[in-house]
């Protein structure tokens, strides 16, 4: 490659990052700034909004509801994973990969579409709008990721483990409680992991579902009606930022690490 | 000891969809024998030894191990231990789990499995390797904590599928003499699968060889070797050069046979099949053959011939 063309190559690729990442890392920039208008020139440094945050018992509420929606959709979500990736692993019938397909198809599906199907369902089956419908929602948007995380963790595990331990005189209960659990724990807390942040992240389903309890994200958006709150919800994203990033980068960790263990390969990622 | 056998199979078949595995098999296997199934892959041999540690069922025949009747004896329940392909060695276990795990199955009392996981070390060489992880270990000591951990149970049968095919030749050898050794020492019955012919010649005290889902022959490898009972088995074990021929005269002492080329050959009569059909084969092995100078006086069987290629 010539040294013009690749010279090109890397302001191309600068510009794209610049693009990507730029807005994103504005965020943080913003919520330290001393400052309501968020414009630059920055005129100081202050860590006020973080400390506000602290006295709004409306944000503390939907933080707890969030904490609580991400927490148990996480938990189903990788339940239905475990016993999916299991199934889809283990034994081989018909309509499986007709079955695999419309489990990820949530992946691709638009949220908004998602959305309004449940809030339809939901109101005609007479069930009023709570933090449980949200639940519902996010079940089905995490499920997909969670197949795909558990699935790599099964397809590791060799068939010869569970007859080996079944050999040396466990039932199929315990073989599975013994072996295959402890074998694809590192998969089970990525997906953990991955479908509470994408639940706690998510923002149209929480909206749309929401009743009188809402979640983080939904009373964010509440709030940037309000211009003298905004630095506040730059603060508040921050922290959102921070916490999705550091769980991301630990659910990859116990993943690869858990392919390791199996003598797998690292480099190839679900996500 | 008593001598009825450990194992009895009878009439044993399975078929997967329309691809029939194992047909028909009936099989006496001794108490305290090496035992092992040989053939090509794809001929029943591990169908059977799976069927003989409950992880495939029958579709019909019986099997019976130590006098009682298996079927629908689940896997966890038989007096069977297995030693697998690839080890199955527990990757998030130590050495020591590993070996004590089917011992914590069957509620042995602590003290216990501590002191009988150090004697199964040190049978199979590892003694002072419990605390070790087995991504630490080699393939060969992967394979003895495999060994350790299915003998510490005292099956009255250890069934091995395929233990050396993923060692390299020559640690292989130096296994094949080691279990050799452990048999004898621990008196189990071992039953071995194999596609490798030289390995059942040198572990075993009886050999049944499979192709297609049939035992073609049952021997001590001494008898298969000098007479295999086909020419499909005489082409299986080792190497054989096969020769058509006519029968012409059959005595009580022999039968002489007429091949193409070579003028006739008298063959003892323990090498010879009972009824010769009109145009037998007949096969020699290569160690047989002694090459003379020609003019040389040669008694008894010799042909001549010219040697066209020589490969050391």
């Amino acid at each position: 490659m010539s040294i013009r063309s690749s010279a090109l190559l890397s302001l191309y690729v600068g510009f794209f990052l610049i693009f990507l990442y730029a807005p994103t890392l504005l965020l943080p920039l913003f919520a330290f700034n001393d400052s309501t208008i968020v414009a630059f020139p920055l005129s100081g440094f202050t860590t006020a909004w973080f400390a506000g945050l602290l006295d709004v018992p409306a944000l503390h509420e939907a933080t707890i509801n969030s904490l609580a929606v991400a927490l148990t959709s996480a938990v189903l979500a990788t339940c239905l994973g475990i016993l999916a990736a299991r199934a889809t692993t283990r034994y081989r019938f018909r309509l499986m990969h007709g079955m695999l397909g419309l489990i990820m198809l949530p992946m691709v599906l638009p949220e908004m579409i998602i959305a309004v199907a449940f809030l339809v369902v939901i109101l005609h089956l007479g069930f009023s709008l709570s933090l449980f419908s949200i639940i519902l929602g996010h079940v089905l948007l995490c499920t997909p990721f969670s197949v795909a995380i558990l699935r790599t963790a099964f397809q590791g595990l060799d068939h010869n483990y569970e007859d080996a331990s079944t050999d040396l005189g466990y039932s199929r209960w315990a073989t599975f409680r013994l072996i295959i659990v402890p074998m694809v724990l590192p998969g089970v807390v990525a997906s953990l992991l991955i479908s509470f942040t994408i639940s706690l992240d998510e923002f149209i389903i929480a909206f749309f579902l929401s009743g009188t309890e809402t979640t983080l994200p939904v009373y964010i958006w509440g709030q940037l009606r309000f211009p003298q709150r905004v630095p506040n919800v730059l603060a508040l994203g921050t922290l959102l930022l921070a916490i999705s990033l550091g769980l991301m980068i630990t659910a990859e960790f116990f993943r690869r690490r858990g392919l390791r263990k199996l003598g797998l390969s690292t480099q190839e990622s679900v996500l | 000891m008593n001598n009825d056998p450990i194992i009895r199979i009878n009439r044993v078949r399975k078929s997967f969809g329309p691809v029939c595995a194992v047909s028909e098999v009936t099989l006496d296997i001794a108490p305290g024998e090496f035992f092992t199934l040989v053939g090509p892959s794809g001929c029943g041999k591990t169908t059977l030894l799976r069927m003989l540690a409950g992880f495939e069922t029958p579709d019909g025949g019986s099997i019976r191990i130590d006098g009682t009747s298996m079927i629908g004896v689940p896997a966890n329940k038989r007096p069977t231990n297995m030693v697998f392909q690839n080890y199955a060695v527990f990757p998030h276990m130590s050495v020591a789990d590993n070996i004590a795990y089917g011992l914590r199955a069957a509620r042995v009392a602590k003290g216990e499995i501590i002191g009988r996981v150090e004697e199964a070390l040190a049978m199979v060489g590892l003694a002072g390797y419990g605390a070790r992880s087995p991504a630490a270990l080699s393939g060969g000591q992967r394979q003895r904590v495999a060994l350790a951990r299915a003998l510490v149970l005292r099956p009255k049968v250890l069934l091995l599928d395929e233990p050396m095919s993923a060692l390299d030749k020559k640690l292989r050898e130096q296994m094949q003499v080691e279990l050799r050794t452990l048999q004898r020492t621990v008196g189990v019955t071992f039953v071995l699968v194999t596609h490798d012919q030289e390995e059942a010649l040198i572990l075993s005290d009886r050999i049944a060889v499979m192709f297609e889902g049939r035992i073609a022959q049952v021997a001590t490898p001494h008898d298969l070797y000098q007479r295999p009972q086909s020419r499909e088995v005489a082409d299986f074990i080792g190497v054989m050069n096969f020769l058509s021929a006519h029968a012409t005269v059959s005595t009580p002492d022999g039968m002489t046979v007429e091949i193409e080329g070579l003028g006739q050959v008298t063959i003892p009569r323990s090498q010879a099949p009972a009824n010769l059909g009109d145009d037998p084969v007949v096969g020699i092995r290569p160690e047989m053959l002694t090459i003379l100078q020609d003019g040389t006086h040669a008694a008894g069987r010799s042909a001549r011939g010219s040697l066209v290629d020589l490969q050391y």
